[in-house]
């Protein structure tokens, strides 16, 4: 669950959230809207601990506290950025074990090669990442985000690059992980049907 | 596995499978010594050791800021943040990771400088070798602090060297340097040398997992 109130964040001189409430529910997906630069990517950044807030009254997730618990909100988050980086030496497998690893997931082997099946790139996991189409990034970057059983997902436009297959797979994962009760935070420029409520974010605000 | 041994073993793996990193810096420093070689004639400067350690500052603090630069530029330093582990475990898990590819450094450094300069050390060489992985640690740790905190900016990699050199050069360097000379001269400096050698790792390893922890 996600508890965000009176969360500010700002860059130098300029604000980008001022006064920001929100609250995601477990089981709940809410799609965030906003025109370039209102700040949605910024959002999500606080949120896993990325970027630091400037204040705020309450910023919980799951009941832990931003600033006092970062580990365990950084356990409890499941994050899929705009452009996921990987490290290209790296095989799409070994990726995704050393993120599991680092996340002290016992079987990381065994995980990984399951979590790969399910966004369809098993058998191409023992390729270089480098060697990845944009499409296949984005499927490992969502494997990686749901592979440690996050309690709350943030996804930054998860649909970018993805051919329709690979749109049907993340929908698929999507309401899948909604009924096991995650919250789900995504940022989009339009609101897919299956998302429970759709906010916009406007002048730093949600509008 | 602890991560501290995950992070080692990702950043062995990763510059293993390139080499980009470790062979550009054993490249440099075979230059750097081939031109000092043939252009330094002054026999003392020659038949101490400050031309070996100053072939290791120059291209391990290029290769620790290398190692950070590339984490930077790929945008993979975001993984390594968003993992739930403490910001100390990632500085001794990165620090480590370094300090691996630097020993590897240091030791073809340590054999260009045996082939091309003679060995100055003559029976002492192993305790040679010893202090220069020791000088190491406190390299690495120094550089690893100072390019994860200067990578993000512009010009990253000349701020690194403009923090990391005048710093160590007053500690660790001139420890180690003290260190290796007394090794050739066989002055009794050398418990005091290697002591102070020992006390500045430890200070910078603690000081670089305190300032990171803190830091956040």
């Amino acid at each position: 669950m996600i508890k965000l109130n009176a969360f500010f964040k700002s860059f130098g001189p300029k604000k980008v959230l001022r006064s920001l409430d929100l609250e995601v529910k477990d089981g709940e997906i809410v799609t965030l809207v906003g025109n370039n630069g209102s700040g949605k990517t910024t959002l999500l950044r606080s949120i896993n601990t990325l970027d630091k807030p400037d204040d705020y009254d309450v910023a919980e997730i799951d009941g832990y506290d931003l600033r006092s618990s970062p580990e365990e909100i950084r356990s409890r988050i499941g994050y899929l950025p705009h452009n996921p980086a990987f490290y290209p030496e790296l095989t799409g497998f070994e990726n995704l074990r050393f993120w599991l690893e680092l996340n002290s997931i016992r079987d990381a082997e065994s995980r990984a090669r399951g979590f790969l099946a399910k966004v369809g790139l098993i058998s191409f996991g023992d390729d270089l990442s480098g060697n990845y189409s944009r499409g296949m990034v984005q499927r490992l970057g969502f494997a990686m985000a749901i592979s440690h059983t996050p309690t709350t997902l943030l996804l930054d436009e998860p649909f970018t690059g993805l051919d329709s297959d690979g749109i049907a797979i993340i929908e698929k994962l999507l309401t899948k992980l909604r009924d096991e009760n995650c919250s789900i935070l995504l940022v989009s420029h339009e609101s897919p049907s299956y998302s429970d409520r759709t906010v916009e974010l406007d002048r730093g605000g949600i509008s | 596995m602890n991560p501290i041994q995950v992070l080692i073993r990702k950043e062995l793996k990763v510059e293993f499978r390139s080499l980009q990193g470790l062979v550009a810096s054993a490249m440099l420093s075979f230059m750097i010594l081939m031109s000092l070689r043939f252009s330094v004639i002054d026999s003392i400067i020659l038949q101490n050791s400050g031309i070996l350690w100053a072939s290791i500052l120059l291209t391990g603090l290029g290769l620790v800021t290398h190692i950070s630069t590339r984490e930077s530029e790929r945008g993979t330093v975001d993984l390594l943040k968003l993992a739930p582990i403490t910001r100390y475990q990632l500085f001794l898990g990165r620090m480590v990771g370094s300090l691996v590819l630097l020993w590897i450094l240091s030791t073809i450094i340590l054999v260009i400088y045996v082939i091309l300069f003679g060995n100055p050390f003559a029976e002492n060489l192993l305790l040679a070798y010893l202090i220069v992985l020791i000088g190491c640690t406190g390299l690495s740790a120094v550089g690893t602090l100072a390019a994860s905190s200067a990578t993000p900016l512009h010009g990253g990699w000349m701020i690194t060297s403009l923090f990391a050199i005048p710093i160590l050069l007053f500690t660790v360097i001139e420890a180690a340097i003290r260190s290796t000379d007394s090794l050739i001269s066989g002055s009794s400096d050398f418990e005091l040398a290697f002591m102070l050698l020992i006390m500045y790792n430890v200070a910078f390893v603690t000081g670089g997992a305190w300032l990171s922890e803190i830091s956040d």
